[in-house]
């Protein structure tokens, strides 16, 4: 659906987008995440054509936003950093005004009707933007991105400022419309992509460093695997049986927090998941798991290694 | 391009812009009017006309000065460059909205028409002259305010920009009557905007005046579309 290849935006001398190349298919909600000033807006910004990059190609829906920018345009919804209001309007003007901009070819009230159930603005659909609260405000520049119904949606930030139930709502509702949209989101609230999206693309400095699901991001910045195991019995027994288990590398007590059992770090191979076999090994000697927790690292933690490293990969810590 | 029109009519009367440019535009007029005509007896509508001039170098900057320095102020210009509408539509809905300003304003200085028709002697040909002349003039100089308007984020400064070029425009009227050079004296009385309409005052049709407001009116225009291109592109 998103064709984008060797991308690149200079600001004078200064590299906002590097060479950058993907392509998200349709139905995909991707997840853009990285640093502020790592290019996100910028990259969104050129998708929608509002800017122009410096070289490269972005095509939506197999048209090319440089020879067709009308074509493209009619194919995304934007809604920017910044919702685009025009605070003297009331809601319903304003989303007049968006439906003829737009050159929405829907049946006018069924459509904005539609369009404001879907976001819920109905309540303060007569009032003033100028009156609107932040949370209003963002749904009703999530309400413009939606006029004519476009196949793509891209959503710069589209949860910042709102409050902990208003971001749960918007979330719910990106999802819901990803089930018939391709969905660009970008954030750096790493709940949200876990949440949100089915696929995670981290750029730093202009340039693609991950790129994947986030279990898959999590094998790849993690390295080795870390089990925290539980074990009912003795400490020397128990640290005998789990050295015994295959693919396991290193077995290290972490003491006792509860009577009669003793907590292990388990570290295995990058690949290989050790929990059936390490349950197997300990139920044949009668040792019961107590507890046993991955510790794998969470997608904050892969942020911040993948973003710090520049993407060079590494052992973890 | 429609689209933009209305919401820039609208705009003009939800904020005061609209309403204080008519209303204070009104008001000036009658006070010229007593002054050139009534208090002289006159019944020549081109002095009223001559003397209005000067209103317009402080007056337009108010239509014109947010048009384009607002919405790239707040950024709603987003929902403008990514909807497929093209440069020259958005260039062009604002332009005739502020146009359609200046001319509405036009209308109720009718009444002075009147006036002079039953008090005097009305000159039709002078009258619609002097009409086309203004607007033809008020079409360039609102070009040349929205070109201002696309330069800054700021209304003030857009608004004193187009002041201060207007005015110095005004003025080169002036000096091209100080100019000793031949030569000088042409190229400056060419690029006079004002001094080209009193070729309208005095009961003729100018094309060549009417070719150069058009063509001002139109490269002012182009140069703002390329203003807001080029931004897309730095």
């Amino acid at each position: 659906m998103i064709e984008v290849s060797h991308l690149t935006k200079k600001y004078g001398d200064k590299l906002a987008v590097d060479d950058l190349s993907f392509t998200v298919g349709e139905g995909e909600i991707l997840g853009f995440l990285g640093p502020n000033g790592a290019g996100k807006s910028t990259t969104m910004n050129i998708l929608t054509g509002y800017l122009s990059a410096t070289d490269g190609r972005v095509k939506i829906g197999g048209v090319d936003v440089l020879d067709d920018p009308s074509g493209a345009k009619r194919q995304i919804g934007f809604l920017p950093e910044i919702p685009p209001l025009y605070v003297d309007m009331t809601v319903k003007e304003y989303l007049d005004f968006v439906y003829d901009v737009k050159k929405t070819t829907f049946p006018r009230r069924p459509h904005i009707r539609e369009i404001c159930e879907l976001v819920r603005i109905e309540d303060v659909y007569r009032r003033p933007i100028r009156n609107l609260s932040k949370g209003y405000r963002q749904r009703v520049g999530l309400a413009q991105a939606l006029m004519g119904n476009p196949p793509v949606l891209i959503l710069d930030e589209p949860t910042v400022g709102l409050d902990p139930r208003q971001i749960i709502e918007i979330r719910n509702l990106i999802k819901k419309l990803g089930k018939n949209h391709t969905v660009i989101l970008s954030t750096h609230i790493l709940q949200e992509v876990q949440s949100v999206c089915n696929r995670i693309l981290i750029i730093n400095k202009g340039k693609i460093v991950a790129d994947g699901d986030a279990e898959q991001l999590s094998y790849k910045a993690a390295g080795n695997r870390k089990l925290i195991v539980r074990v009912g019995g003795s400490k020397v027994d128990a640290a005998k049986v789990l050295r015994s288990v295959p693919d396991v590398i290193l077995v290290e007590s972490m003491g006792s927090k509860e009577k009669g059992t003793t907590d292990f770090l388990v570290e295995s191979g990058p690949v290989v998941d050790i929990r059936k076999p390490l349950f197997s090994a300990l139920a044949a000697k009668n040792m019961p798991i107590m507890g046993l927790k991955s510790m794998d690292m969470s997608l904050e933690d892969v942020f911040i290694k993948l973003v710090t490293e520049g993407g060079q990969g590494g052992q973890a810590e | 391009m429609i689209a933009i029109y209305k919401r820039e009519m609208r705009s003009f009367f939800t904020s005061a812009g609209g309403y204080v440019y008519i209303s204070v535009y009104l008001l000036l007029c009658a006070v010229i009017f007593k002054v050139y005509l009534l208090d002289n007896g006159y019944s020549n509508i081109s002095y009223f006309f001559g003397g209005t001039l000067i209103l317009y170098m402080f007056l337009v900057p108010i239509l014109t000065m947010r048009l384009f320095s607002e919405e790239k102020k707040t950024k709603t210009d987003q929902i403008l460059l990514t909807s497929p509408v093209s440069v020259t539509g958005i260039v062009a809905g604002k332009f005739f909205a502020a146009f359609s300003v200046f001319a509405a304003a036009l209308i109720p200085t009718g009444v002075f028409m009147a006036f002079v028709a039953a008090y005097g002697t009305l000159q039709t040909g002078l009258m619609i002259g002097n009409y086309i002349g203004i607007l033809l003039l008020g079409a360039a100089i609102i070009a040349i305010g929205c070109f201002l308007s696309a330069v800054t984020e700021s209304q003030i400064v857009a608004a004193v920009l187009s002041f201060a070029v207007l005015m110095s425009l005004y003025f080169l009227d002036n000096l091209a009557g100080t100019v000793n050079s031949g030569i000088l004296k042409k190229i400056v009385s060419f690029i006079s905007v004002y001094d080209r309409y009193t070729d309208f005052t005095s009961g003729l049709f100018p094309l060549s005046s009417v070719v150069y407001y058009v063509s001002v009116t139109v490269i002012f225009l182009f140069l703002t579309g390329r203003l807001i291109e080029k931004r897309r592109w730095s």
